[in-house]
């Protein structure tokens, strides 16, 4: 089932493997029909004082999927308005009482005694524990609403998992000042991609932690020194590094962004932004997209015939832990 | 009719070439492979595909069905969305929806609002905001000027004995001629100010400006005001990108034009109820305008407080050619010592 691509050519790995070939995710949407659908959800959200920014997400993630192709089949978003709002009233209701317990604790003990300061920390400490929760769950909530030729992918990390993992992670990365940065990166990558599944079948993340470390040490010195401008060369080296370690079944993913493409779709954007008074930032995010899809390639047989739907079900409760927090595992399947 | 479509079983991720016939509002779907299935009217959701540039894609429990004809969609019953329009349509009423707002809407909600206000919020306020504005260390504390600046305030508030607010003047070393009332009953005047001054009347003029400010809850409604369009700036940008203290806001306050003349003109009532020459407000606003003139850029209390010829005529046609004038008010130092104390 290969489309046809006449603007590129197979690529060395559509030769070597027979069957194979070159497939791109395509990106169908307009800028115009962004530009109703962000001023409809505005409008909606101002009108219902805010409750209708759930499904007004929604609406956007659905028209992302619908838009988005890849093998001549194009994704789908089964999520719902409804499932967020509930998360969030739920979440809220809970940080009401979280704040409404530390009101009563304040009045009881003084605001300023040594036993606040305690419930303070711990509170922050807690917070800081939701984090792995929040990302395994967001992860979780995106993937099992998110379908292409009908079926939904997976998620099988949980958080009890994955809480160690990223503790430990955390701890050594301030202990040793930010050097195992790379390797706490690599490891939560590996940990994200390693738990998710199309079907029934798995991806699979084979990056070295020490080639991330070099990637990361060149790349953060070379920011610093050009003053934050080579910062689009290292945020493109790490997408292809991260992404040519990242395969599944015989596809294997590939990234072809360089840091000029990049920084060029930056200032372009920042321009168009600008010059519109934020008009055009509908086709600023569609430029965006499809900059991200031209740049990412599955090279091999996309064979599908063995793949068996397994449903997956989960709450969008670390969706909305993940937006209250402001985490995003930022790890989409190959995008 | 019949519509070529594709179709997923949900369980596998092969796909499948179909034919598409409704009767009835059931789905009739005949496979390439022979098979044929249906889908029973109510069984079946659109899942995708109201909005035109969106694929159709009509799904059955796990089952999808996706195609690009159309033409589907009215036999469907279904009216398609075009967003372009739609969206403008919504860009319009948004736009109508914020001057309805910023016009009307929003100050009709801060006079409610601030009617219910408690006390002590307000007050909580003002102080927070006069340490802001008028920090302990620029202030004048000459005991002969703050007396006779809060000895008028309490004479013109004892006209309004309806007012629940403790009256403070506080004054303010600052070059700049400036006076604003604050939540809670604080009222700030400028040194700057009150060594324009000639006569007591003409301060206890914009004392009785700023006290009908205060007893109107004007300040108190402008907070409300400010911070309900820059929550609903919020609401529309998607997230906080604008932080307002509350101080810098106060200091920026403008009430509305209706706001300024109802000082004027129920201030100029207080003082004649106070047996005070109401004189005094003209000729203080005489002066503003000729140090305007002469100092521009100096007078901050005029660019919040238009000072229109029109205004100044209204209240001398307020005050009326009235023979019978009060006597002037007499302090134990002469006037232009108490105008001068503060410098």
């Amino acid at each position: 089932m290969d489309i046809k691509q006449p603007d590129s050519p197979p690529g060395p790995s559509a030769t070597a493997r027979p069957g194979g070939g070159r497939h791109q995710l395509r990106f169908h949407g307009e800028g115009g029909t962004l530009f109703g659908l962000l001023f409809v959800n505005a409008f909606l959200t101002v009108v219902t004082l805010g409750i209708y920014y759930f499904w007004g997400v929604t609406r956007m993630r659905k028209f992302v999927m619908s838009n988005t192709e890849l093998d001549g089949d194009r994704f789908a978003f089964h999520g719902s308005g409804k499932e967020l709002f509930l998360a969030a009233a739920r979440l809220i209701g809970i940080v009401v009482v979280a704040g409404i317990c530390m009101g009563i604790l304040g009045q009881v003990f003084g605001q300023d005694s040594g036993v606040m300061v305690l419930v303070r920390v711990m509170f922050q400490i807690g917070l800081l524990c939701l984090i792995p929760f929040a990302m395994v769950g967001s992860r979780r909530y995106m993937l099992s609403r998110t379908s292409w030729k009908g079926i939904r992918f997976v998620f099988k990390g949980t958080g009890q998992e994955f809480f160690p993992i990223y503790m430990k992670g955390l701890l050594l990365t301030l202990v040793t000042v930010g050097i195992y940065g790379p390797f706490f990166l690599n490891t939560i990558f590996g940990y994200l991609i390693n738990n998710s599944y199309y079907g029934t079948r798995r991806f699979s993340y084979t990056g070295k932690a020490d080639e991330l470390f070099w990637l990361c040490l060149k790349g953060g010195l070379l920011t610093m020194v050009t003053m934050g401008i080579y910062g689009f060369w290292f945020q493109a080296d790490q997408r292809r590094f991260f992404l040519a370690n990242t395969r599944v079944g015989d596809v294997q993913f590939e990234s072809t962004m360089d840091g000029g493409g990049l920084f060029g779709l930056a200032f372009v954007n920042m321009f168009l932004t600008m010059v519109s008074f934020g008009i055009a930032v509908p086709w600023v995010i569609v430029r965006a997209l499809k900059f991200n899809y031209e740049h990412t390639v599955l090279n091999g047989n996309i064979d599908v015939s063995d793949i068996k739907q397994e449903i997956q079900r989960g709450g969008a409760m670390g969706q909305e832990l993940a937006g209250l927090l402001d985490v995003d595992a930022g790890v989409g399947f190959g995008m | 009719m019949t519509w070529q479509a594709t179709f997923f079983d949900g369980e596998t991720a092969i796909r499948r070439p179909a034919e598409l016939t409704l009767k009835d509002g059931a789905l009739h779907i005949a496979l390439s492979d022979g098979v044929l299935l249906t889908w029973p009217r109510g069984s079946y959701t659109l899942a995708s595909g109201r909005i035109t540039s969106e694929p159709i894609r009509i799904e059955c429990e796990l089952a999808s069905l996706t195609l690009e004809d159309r033409s589907i969609l009215p036999a469907m019953g279904v009216r398609s969305l075009n967003l372009w329009r739609l969206g403008l349509w919504a860009g319009g009423a948004v736009i109508a929806l914020l001057v309805f707002s910023y016009f009307w809407g929003i100050p009709a909600m801060a006079t409610v609002a601030a009617e219910h206000v408690p006390m002590s919020w307000e007050n909580k306020l003002g102080d927070l905001a006069l340490n802001e504005l008028a920090p302990k260390n620029k202030r004048c504390e000459d005991p002969r000027a703050v007396a006779a600046a809060n000895d008028l305030a309490r004479r013109l508030m004892e006209t309004e004995p309806g007012s629940p607010y403790q009256v403070d003047v506080v004054l303010f070393k600052d070059p700049m001629i400036n006076a604003f009332a604050l939540p809670g009953g604080k009222v700030v005047v400028s040194s700057g100010l009150l060594r324009q001054t000639k006569r007591p009347e003409e301060l206890a003029g914009v004392l009785a400006h700023e006290l009908q400010h205060v007893n109107q809850r004007h300040p108190t409604r402008g907070i409300i005001r400010a911070l309900s369009m820059s929550a609903v700036a919020t609401i529309i940008m998607g997230d906080i990108t604008s932080y307002l203290s509350t101080a810098a806001l106060l200091g920026n306050l403008h009430y509305q034009r209706s706001d300024e003349t109802s000082a004027d003109r129920r201030g100029l009532l207080m003082m004649t109820k106070a047996g005070m020459d109401p004189r005094g407000m003209v000729d203080l606003f005489h002066i503003l305008e000729k140090a305007d003139l002469a100092l521009p850029g100096q007078l901050k209390y005029l660019s919040s407080h238009p000072l229109t010829k029109d205004r100044i005529r209204q209240i001398e046609g307020d005050i009326g050619p009235g023979s019978h004038l009060p006597a002037p008010l007499r302090y134990a130092q002469p006037w232009d010592e108490i105008a001068h104390a503060c410098d």
